[in-house]
């Protein structure tokens, strides 16, 4: 039986928020990224990753979060990752996603760090 | 998932092992792909990060992101005990020091392979030298080791990985990787495979 995963959506003035919830693997990752590619292509390239109800990750959805960072940052925005749960940021940490990303403890100083012009990474 | 070993002119042994994301026919080949390119990387250099880095530029290019390789690379002097290690993103290695009673996860800097240009992925790379001594253990392992999953999803962990080589101390390499896999498979009962498994136990003597 496939794991549970959801994206919730919400905007907090230019920047969106999707909420990520569940097992987030193989199956469930092309979910997450369509998510971020309808954002992408719709033009909006601020992105905040909530990922405080984000119990699991596999190495398929740790892609998706590369998949479109470039693109995103090319066009003058970032995504960024917020509110990750031990256990999670250990499987970020071992890749070294936090040399990468911009990674905040909360969506709230995620949305500070946009107004501040932080951006993670390269 | 793979692994490969050499040999160095000098006798050290070279091992790598490496996890590429994603599952299915498309994995394979790209790990195939990745044992080519590390093939002809470490004929040009002789040193772990600058083959580590040539790697992560060929895979970046073809995957462009969307697939990437992690990789726990070593070069292991049989007669010193001299051991240098790099990690580009992978779980890091066990370190059991039997005569001190410790076991170390090697955690040196370090990205998955693909996952960022080269100068970034040069920046962040980190390569360690240890010291092994007598009756130590080195254990590369994949993250299907730790994250088997029992039927309360529990997952196996890195603490238990720790115990069963801790109580391993003594037993040689053939051994101690037999009750590593062992103890996962009890672990995870009636469960069917998460992921695929890969292994390495290494003993100085």
């Amino acid at each position: 039986m496939p794991n549970a995963f959801s994206v919730n959506r919400r905007e907090e003035g230019s920047v969106v928020i999707l909420s990520l919830v569940g097992f987030l693997d193989a199956h469930t990752a092309p979910l997450f990224e369509k998510a971020i590619g309808d954002e992408h292509t719709s033009g909006r390239n601020e992105i905040v990753a909530d990922c405080a109800g984000l119990t699991y990750i596999s190495s398929a959805g740790l892609g998706v979060f590369m998949s479109f960072l470039e693109e995103i940052r090319e066009a003058g925005g970032d995504l960024k990752l917020a509110a990750i749960i031990p256990k999670v940021y250990q499987v970020f940490e071992v890749l070294g996603f936090p040399a990468l990303f911009d990674i905040a403890p909360s969506v709230e100083q995620a949305l500070v760090n946009f107004s501040n012009g932080i951006r993670g990474g390269e | 998932m793979g692994y490969d070993h050499f040999r160095y002119p000098d006798g050290r042994l070279g091992l790598c092992v490496a996890d590429v994301s994603g599952k299915g026919v498309p994995a394979a080949l790209f790990m195939t792909m990745t044992k080519g390119v590390l093939a002809a990387a470490r004929h040009d250099s002789g040193d772990w990060p600058s083959v580590l880095t040539e790697l992560n530029g060929h895979l970046g290019g073809v995957a462009r992101r969307r697939s990437f390789v992690t990789m726990a690379a070593a070069s292991i002097d049989p007669v010193s005990g001299v051991v240098d290690h790099v990690r580009a993103g992978h779980n890091p290695v066990l370190w059991r020091r039997a005569a001190r009673g410790e076991s170390v996860f090697l955690k040196p800097a370090g990205l998955g392979l693909g996952l960022a240009g080269n100068a970034s992925f040069a920046r962040v790379l980190r390569m360690e030298r240890i010291q092994l001594e007598p009756r130590d253990a080195l254990v590369f392992y994949s993250d299907g080791i730790t994250e088997a999953m029992n039927e309360a999803r529990e997952q196996f962990g890195e603490e238990r990985l720790c115990q069963v080589v801790e109580d391993c101390d003594g037993r040689d390499a053939a051994s101690t990787e037999a009750a590593i896999l062992a103890a996962v498979r009890a672990f995870m009962g009636k469960s069917p495979p998460h992921d695929d498994m890969t292994l390495f136990v290494g003993r100085f003597d």
